[in-house]
């Protein structure tokens, strides 16, 4: 299937000023359209690197995951259901990639915690850098479950059901994730804040 | 344990992980990932639109940006990532094509073998039956050749 160009439209143009939905993409991508693959993954791409970094904690980790994630999703992009939001569906493979690494690699994020800060170096920027990095030890003290859910809902402005459809879950099994995590977040930012 | 306060989203947390920046790809992302898809066996139906003409200027739209960007000269090149290595093994073997998918694992060549050696075994099987009770007169309707009286006589063993 391929895009329709608005009335009027030269068909040399390039096809970047149209705005294509995330279907068509999906459908252009299933006939092996790699561009078309690749605009789908930029319009998520923000998201996605907000999750794995988060639950990451380490920009190499968070580019491999997402290298790994990405072909996953080009595999079985015949296997996303229509009426199935892409951007859920990706989500929640990129989960499935962070766990995956987490559980071969087991990094330590308080231990690279200088690595590849992008507000390092930026003029005036201190305490927003001491401030990222109290959020991300004390991310790194939740069991990857609580992360992964408290980086969901409060991160990302995923409701229960949405979280729990990436998780694998039942609802209330990421309600009872989500209040476990808060509470030790909160504590513990506090701590660290005195 | 959890109440409707645990539904709501938190803004202190919500306020907490927005100041954890996230940090954007390194520079050779978009091309290897483009790399490694490109290693994907082609699933063509047939050539589509977005994928001819000339390679899409940089625009004011990110997402438009294509990841067959050519390299740029000076870009560091990471050593080859687990998903393309995993990609070049599946690459298909050319020959591989003169055979049927169901059989190009070797256990299901196997099976195949075994299923063939059986149904001829069984055929065979079937083939003496028939001709047994044809012999011995079984095929006839089921009657049964009594042997006469006589006969009964001469071959009992001598007392």
């Amino acid at each position: 299937m391929v895009p329709m160009l608005p009335a009027g439209a030269d068909s040399s143009m390039p096809v970047s000023t149209t705005r294509v939905s995330d279907l068509e993409l999906v459908e252009l991508a299933r006939q092996g359209d790699r561009p078309a693959f690749a605009r789908l993954l930029r319009r998520h791409d923000d998201r996605m690197r907000g999750l794995a970094y988060r639950v990451l904690a380490d920009r190499q980790a968070m580019d491999d995951v997402l290298q790994a994630a990405y072909l996953r999703a080009y595999q079985d992009v015949e296997r996303f259901r229509a009426g199935g939001d892409f951007g859920t569906w990706l989500y929640r493979i990129t989960y499935n990639a962070c766990i995956d690494a987490l559980g071969e690699a087991k990094p330590s994020p308080t231990a690279r915690a200088g690595v590849a800060d992008p507000t390092s170096g930026r003029a005036g920027g201190e305490p927003v850098v001491s401030a990222s990095e109290v959020v991300r030890s004390a991310l790194a003290e939740l069991s990857i479950p609580q992360r992964v859910t408290v980086v969901l809902v409060d991160g990302e402005g995923f409701d229960h059901r949405e979280a729990a459809e990436i998780l694998g879950v039942a609802p209330g099994a990421v309600a009872s994730r989500l209040h476990r995590a808060r509470t030790k977040l909160r504590t513990i930012l506090g701590e660290k804040v005195r | 344990m959890t109440n409707d306060a645990d539904i709501a989203p938190d803004s202190i947390v919500r306020t907490a992980l927005r100041r954890l920046p996230v940090p954007e790809h390194s520079r050779s992302f978009w091309e290897e990932l483009d790399q490694t898809l490109a290693l994907e066996p082609s699933r063509h139906v047939h050539e589509p639109a977005l994928a001819v003409g000339p390679p899409l200027a940089p625009s004011a739209d990110p997402e438009a940006a294509t990841v067959a960007r050519p390299a740029q000269a000076g870009t560091v090149s990471r050593p080859p990532t687990r998903a393309r290595a995993a990609a070049a093994e599946r690459e298909p073997d050319p020959t591989s094509r003169l055979v049927p998918p169901s059989l190009r694992r070797r256990s299901n060549l196997l099976l195949l073998l075994v299923a063939a050696a059986a149904a001829v075994l069984v055929a065979l099987s079937g083939t003496a039956l028939v001709h047994n009770r044809a012999g011995s007169g079984l095929g006839t309707g089921g009657a049964v050749e009594v042997p006469a009286a006589g006969a009964a006589g001469a071959a009992a063993p001598p007392r």
